[in-house]
């Protein structure tokens, strides 16, 4: 068994390459994947991003310096990836605002979501409400346990600044749910 | 030491959240953005890898050219270009060099016979040339004494 640095060296050297992506790819998939999901919350959206990630990592990793941890560099790229995403659907969504509300209604009131409690629905919404970089720091600090320095590093910030996206995370939420 | 006030903390801020939802809830969120199809992280696996197997087979369809082989072609091509140069510079030289030769190498004897020779046929030139300007001239002669007569 193989720690992510000698496999990335092996990636790097050439030697046995896709071996080497592919120990790395069954290490890390799920948490990319599971933290791209909390993000845009459809499978099928998920997915394609995942992908993009990967293939991203393909292509890039040769470069890959190791001054962090792959692991950081890996959720970095797949933060990345998923603000882009989610600024397309924005636009998308602006073209055509009338679709976009009754996307929502349908997200709100969809068959899994009635099962839900009413708690459970407003945790939902809260959350889809945030601003992406504070839902994306939310995620990681509650759900990957990531402390702020990593938090930092992936999103691109300083410790303080995640911190302070935390903060604001919690507050923004408090106010959703007093608003609904 | 770091490390547990680096978990206090996450704990805290995991407090912090649990204050506005349930631990329950909160669990029950991640729980449902765990739903996914079965085998799909193996399926995945297998997609990804046949994406960059027909990735690496397209980047391998474009030709590329390391640096030092630009280096190489740059090379050759100079070399063809400066030795063909070089090469019709010589010949140039050599066609003179055989010119000055060959006129140097005949004897004199064979230059005075091909004079002699085309000598009849230059000479029938010039005698045909001479009868001609000779009868223009006579034409006009005869043209200026008319128009002399005419004004008398």
């Amino acid at each position: 068994m193989h720690n992510d640095q000698e496999l990335i060296i092996q990636f790097q050297q050439g030697i046995q390459k896709e071996d080497a992506f592919t120990q790395l790819l069954k290490h890390h998939q799920q948490k990319v994947y599971f933290q791209i999901k909390r993000m845009v919350t459809e499978h099928a959206d998920a997915d394609d991003i995942a992908q993009q990630v990967w293939i991203k990592v393909w292509s890039k990793l040769d470069g890959f310096k190791m001054e962090s941890e792959f692991s950081t560099w890996l959720f970095r790229v797949a933060y990345n990836e998923t603000l882009n995403f989610l600024q397309q659907q924005k636009k998308r969504a602006l073209q055509s605002q009338s679709e976009e509300s009754m996307d929502y209604e349908n997200a709100a009131s969809g068959s899994d979501s009635l099962k839900s409690s009413q708690i459970q629905i407003a945790l939902e919404q809260a959350i889809q409400q945030l601003p992406e970089k504070q839902r994306f720091v939310f995620m990681l600090r509650y759900y990957e346990e990531l402390n702020y320095e990593k938090i930092a590093s992936i999103t691109g910030t300083t410790v303080g600044g995640a911190k302070a996206n935390f903060h604001q995370a919690l507050k923004k939420m408090e106010e959703i749910l007093k608003r609904d | 030491m770091q490390k547990n006030t680096e978990n206090i903390e996450i704990l805290e801020d995991k407090a912090r959240a649990e204050k506005l939802f349930s631990k329950q809830e909160l669990q029950s969120y991640e729980t449902k953005q765990n739903e996914i199809p079965s085998d799909y992280f193996e399926k995945f696996e297998a997609k990804i890898l046949n994406d960059i197997a027909s990735l690496n087979k397209k980047n391998k369809g474009i030709f590329t050219i390391p640096k030092w082989g630009q280096l190489a072609i740059a090379a050759s091509f100079f070399t063809i270009i400066a030795s063909t140069y070089i090469l019709i510079q010589s010949n140039n030289h050599k066609s003179d060099v055989a010119i000055n030769i060959s006129i140097q190498e005949i004897a004199t004897a064979e230059i005075d016979a091909y004079v002699s020779e085309n000598e009849a046929l230059a000479e029938i030139d010039w005698q045909a040339e001479i009868n001609k300007e000779g009868k223009n001239l006579e034409n006009l002669n005869a043209h200026l004494i008319k128009d002399s007569n005419n004004t008398q």
